[in-house]
This record gives C-alpha cells, structure tokens and sequence, in this order.
C-alpha cells in the first residue's frame, strides 16, 4: 500500500505559487534556532550572576570546615559576642527580633531568655540568661553530621546548609545547649547563624542591634581594635558548659549570677533549690 | 522557676528507640547462627539454618523505622554519596549494605546443598519441574554435591562467618557508640553502652530463636517433635549473657554514683524518678533478674513453658532497655529546668508494626523457599 500524504488537501496537483521544500524549510529552522541561541545565550550571560560574582572577589565563597576546625591564628575573622549579664534586663527583645529577622516558624527559638529563679525565700532573685547558639570552636554538632550537611565557616560562624540536610537530628542530640531543632517548615535542622546574611555585609546580627540596653556585643576576635576582642580579653567572662570541651564563641559576664556559681546550668538548679 | 522557649522536644521518638531493637535481633540470630559453623558448638547446627533466615528478614527491614524517622527522607542516599567518616550514622549506611550483602551470600553458601537436593527430589511431575527449574535458579548453576564441594561450601561459611563477626557486633556496638559518644545527654554519655548494647543484643537474638525455633519445629518440622538439646543449651548461652548484662547494668549505675552530680541525676532518674516503673520493673527485673532465675531452676530450665516464658520476659526487658536510654535519656533536660514528656505517635507506632510484619513476611518466605531444618546428626533433611 502506498499513501499519498498532501499538504495541501485535494489540490495537491496543483502547486502553490512558491512551494516550500524540505531543504528550505530545514535551512530556515536551522537559522532560526541559531538566532534564537544566541540571542538568549547573549540575554543571559549579561543577566547571569555568575558574571556578576566573578566581579568582586570578596563574593569568593569562605571555607567550610567539617572534621579539623582552624585555629584562631588561621582565620581571618574570628566572630564571637559578649552576653553583659549585667545590663539583661529579661525584656525579650532579643527573642523577638531574631524571630522576626529570620522568619522562623512557631514553637521553635533560635535565641531566647532564660528565666532563673534563684534561692530561697527570703534570699530569692531572678536572673536572665540570653541564649543562642555559641559557634563552639570544637563543634560536637559539625561531627556527628552524617552528610556533612553542616559545618563551621572559616570566620567561626557555624551554619547549615539547608539543601543537604536530611533531618536525622543527631546535630540536634548532639549540642550541649539545646540550640538545635527540626525546622516545622523546612524539615532540617535549623538554629542561630549569627544573622550570616547580615554580618557578611558588615552589619550585626538582629538580636545584638535590637538590645535596647546593649548587652550583646558582637565582634571579631581577630581584631584587636574591636569592642568584643578588648572586652573578652579584659573581663572577667565565662562560659556555658566549658567541662564539655566544646570551645563557645559566646561569652557572659557575671555567668555565675544566673547559674548559681556553679556552671552547669541544667539539672543541676533544678535540684538544688 | 520558668522555662522559656527553648527547644526542649523528644526528636528520637519510638521509631529510634524500636531500632537498636531490630538491630539487635539480627546480631542475636546471626550470632546463634554461625555457633556451628564458625565456633565449632556442634550442638548448635540443627538452627544454624533457620537463625540466618531470622537475622536476615529482619536485616532488610532495619533501616526503615530510620527513614521514617528523617525529616528528609528523599535525601537518604546521601549518606553514601556524602559519607562523613567522623559521624557514626554516615559510616551506617555503609555497614547496613555490608552486612546484608554478607548475609546473603554467607545464605548461598549455607543453604546451597539443602536446594540442590529439593531440585534434583522433586524433578519429573510439571509443576514440581517449575519448583525443580527455580531451585535450580536458587543454586546458581553449582550443582555439585561431592564431598569437596560440600568442604569448600563449609570453608565459605567459615571464612563468611569469622568476616561476619565484627559486622555483626559493630551493628547493636556503632548504634551504642553513637548514643554513647554523645556528650551532651548525661544518661547516654558513657563508654559501656557499647558493650551494653551488643549483650542486650545478643539476649534478645536468642531468645527470639528460642521462641521462633520451638514454633517452627513443634508445628512446620517433618517431625513434629523440638530439639530439646538444643534449646536448653540456648537457654543456657541466654543465661549467661542475662548475667553479663547485669554485671554492666550495675557497674554503670555503680560508676555514675562516683561520678559527679550530672551522671548521678541520671541514675537517680532512672532508679527513682518517673521511669524508674519502666527501668527497675520491666528492664531490671522482669527482663533480666526473673528470666535469670527460670533458667537458673533446673526444673523449671528443663521444660518447655519456661524457657518460652524465660525469652519472652527476656525480650520484653531488652525492649524497655532500649526504650529507657534512648527516650530516657532525651527526657532528662540539657539547659531546661523540667523532666520533659513523651507519648509515642500512632503513626509511628504503625510504622513499627508494619516493619514487623514485613520481616515477617520475608521470614515465611524465606522458610518456605528454602530448607531450613536440619537434624542433629548434621545430615540434611530435605522438606
């Protein structure tokens, strides 16, 4: 059997005025492709922010650090914040300003207050204690990941990478100070970055801005021009569970105030008042 | 005293806690399974078959009460491709696919002579050639039945086996580790767990078989009739892994007492505190002290009914052991000021029983494929 396909119906004998043959119609789409390619690839490598990135080399991505963490001489910043449990005066606003900084989702804090009761009656008090994750230098949470789905910047700052978590949680049971949890939302693990979106550009993160008395300082380390380097290395500071061996990045002065001298900040309070 | 707004929240539910169980079924079987093969206990050939077709079926469902436990499961594979070697978990995943490929093969090798007999015994009628040309599938084209062949299988087993024996201990002694090396949970911080695990492991593994091997040789055997030898000696081995078990169970509590006060609050917590119930009544005393007695009455060792008894209770105590460390431990506060709370999700709980029921789906399968029994002579009963 043969089939006569015509383009042109019944009067296919009947030939238009300029027939399009196959080696013309290939030639045309042939030359429209090209056109187009390289009027898009030309679009977009103008667009592109590759190009844009390869521009300035302070966009050059910074280390990232999973199993050795560098030592404080081979980092070129070295953020750390000063908690001055002193001026605390257990308004919040810290809590609130992350929270609305970095849009996190209900029931879960990446920087809160702890309220402390302390004593006994009659000796009773309150005291404040702003949380939020310390970016230890040894970080227990940067080991146990086990896709590498978090790890330590080589300016000290401890993140995650969103896209690679798988939600395990072992970084969550991993980290003495609770500053980890399961993200409702994205189903990761989650916690502080030290506002990384804010102090790449050269600002301070939400909660120290917000502080209405001052009480976070926050700095480089490795700058000994700066506030936070002049006030750790002068002051009597501490930090939360040192016996943990996990280096914190955040220091509190008058630590004892809300731990009852004693540095354990956990059961410990629980069961001796 | 007020809490504020810490993330204080159980994240390893009953899914984990059910895990380690699971796991430590397959290290227990397979243990029991190579007695024969590999450390030479004559007396425990006859179940050497039918462990490894325990320990197995539940090897291929082990890792998904895991999955279902990740917030993202779809990127699972990623602990193969980006493996982290300093992370228990991320070294799992390639212990997991070691261990199955191990078993299975070392399953070949085992069950090789029991498949070729089925094949050449049951040739000739149709659908038994069906049956004849799948065993014949099964075996792989070995077909060989001399005396050499059968040695050579023996040494496979042999060597398999030896190579098993760290896999099979690393599996319930990496799930130890990675809870134990955890510093920041008082109750899971110590070296013994490990060790603990690994023995709770081995307890639970026979006494499972304990149950399983009365079952299928009382009701599916040809005889009809139970390897009494045989399962008063597991009751025996079961015996003395109870004894070492609460040998480290009390020199745990023992070591937390010299310890300081965080270890102590964490036994205090588990030997007064709102899981005491769980810990000294079911762990401690229904899981180890009374089946430790049954099997160490020679009246009561000797019948049926206690040893069934004795690894029930037995099973049960290993459970809440696992229960009590791994959600124990997560109640106990790190920075809070209040013991938290954990009910079990009912999906969670459906997922636990589904795994179950498809390890012991692939155990009919497998018992009804392969030819699991085998008489105390040694030599082959084909079923």
């Amino acid at each position: 059997m043969r089939f006569e396909v015509s383009l042109m119906g019944d009067e296919g004998n009947k030939a238009p005025a300029k027939a399009l043959s196959r080696r013309d119609f290939l030639r045309g789409a042939v030359a429209a492709a090209a056109v187009t390619a390289a009027t898009m690839g030309g679009v977009l490598t103008i667009t592109s922010p590759i190009r844009s990135a390869s521009a300035s080399p302070q966009e050059a991505p910074k280390k990232k650090y999973y199993d050795s963490f560098p030592k404080a001489e081979e980092m070129v910043n070295r953020w750390a914040m000063l908690i001055d449990l002193r001026r605390c005066i257990g308004c919040h606003t810290c809590a609130v300003a992350c929270k609305h900084e970095n849009n996190i989702p209900l029931d879960v804090f990446r920087a809160w207050v702890k309220v402390v009761e302390k004593g006994k009656y009659p000796n009773v008090k309150v005291a404040f204690l702003p949380r939020l994750c310390n970016h230890c230098d040894d970080p227990p949470c940067v080991t146990v990941c086990p896709v590498k789905a978090t790890y330590k910047r080589e300016d000290g700052a401890v993140l995650i990478d969103k896209d690679l978590c798988i939600g395990c949680a072992y970084c969550v049971q991993a980290c003495p100070y609770d500053a980890r949890y399961i993200s409702p939302e994205s189903y990761t693990a989650d916690k502080c970055t030290f506002c990384d979106h804010r102090i790449d550009q050269g600002l301070q993160p939400a909660c120290v801005d917000a502080c209405p008395v001052r009480a976070r300082i926050f700095g480089d380390l490795n700058d000994p021009t700066s506030e936070v380097a002049e006030l750790v290395g002068t002051m009597s500071v501490g930090v939360l569970k040192p016996e943990k061996g996990t280096e914190p990045m955040v220091y509190y002065v008058d630590l004892e105030n809300a731990t009852e001298g004693r540095i354990k900040e956990d059961v410990i309070v629980l069961r001796g008042v | 005293m007020s809490e504020v707004y810490g993330p204080h929240e159980v994240f390893w539910g009953i899914l984990i806690a059910t895990y380690p169980f699971f796991s430590g079924i397959v290290t227990g079987a397979y243990v029991t399974s190579i007695l024969a093969h590999v450390f030479g206990k004559e007396k425990y050939r006859p179940i050497a078959k039918l462990a490894l077709i325990v320990s197995t079926s539940f090897l291929l469902v082990v890792a998904i009460p895991l999955v279902a436990e990740l917030g993202q499961p779809s990127r699972a594979l990623e602990i193969f491709t980006r493996t982290h070697t300093t992370s228990p978990m991320g070294v799992f995943g390639w212990l997991l696919v070691s261990f199955i490929a191990l078993s299975l093969i070392q399953g070949w090798f085992m069950f090789r002579e029991g498949i070729v007999r089925k094949a050449e015994k049951d040739s000739g009628v149709y659908y038994k050639s069906i049956q004849s040309k799948f065993y014949r599938l099964l075996a792989l084209g070995n077909e060989d039945l001399s005396d050499d062949s059968l040695k050579r299988d023996a040494s496979a087993v042999k060597i398999l086996g030896a190579i098993g024996i760290p896999l099979a201990t690393l599996f319930p002694g990496y799930v130890g580790f990675l809870f134990g090396s955890v510093k920041a949970r008082s109750l899971w911080n110590t070296p013994l767990l490990p060790v603990m695990f690994v023995l709770s492991a081995l307890i639970s593994g026979i006494a499972l078989l304990i149950i399983v091997d009365t079952i299928m040789e009382k009701y599916f055997s040809a005889e009809r009739k139970v390897n009494r030898e045989l399962i008063y000696g597991l009751g025996g081995l079961l015996a003395w892994f109870i004894i070492l078990d609460l040998g480290f169970t009390g020199l745990e509590i023992a070591a937390r007492a010299y310890a300081g006060e965080e270890e102590w609050f964490a036994a205090s917590f588990l030997l007064t505190g709102e899981l005491s119930w769980s810990y000294l009544g079911v762990e401690i005393v229904l899981g180890l002290i009374i089946p430790l007695i049954l099997l160490a009455i020679p009246a009561v060792k000797r019948s049926m009914a206690g040893e069934i008894v004795a690894s029930l209770l037995a099973l049960i105590g290993v459970y809440a052991m696992r229960y009590n460390v791994i959600i124990g431990g997560q109640l106990i506060p790190r920075t809070g000021q209040t013991i938290l709370t954990y009910t079990p999700s009912l999906t969670h709980v459906g997922t636990l029983i589904g795994t179950a029921a498809l390890a012991l789906f692939f155990y009919m399968i497998g018992v009804w494929i392969l030819p699991w029994e085998q008489s105390a002579s040694g030599k082959e009963e084909v079923v």
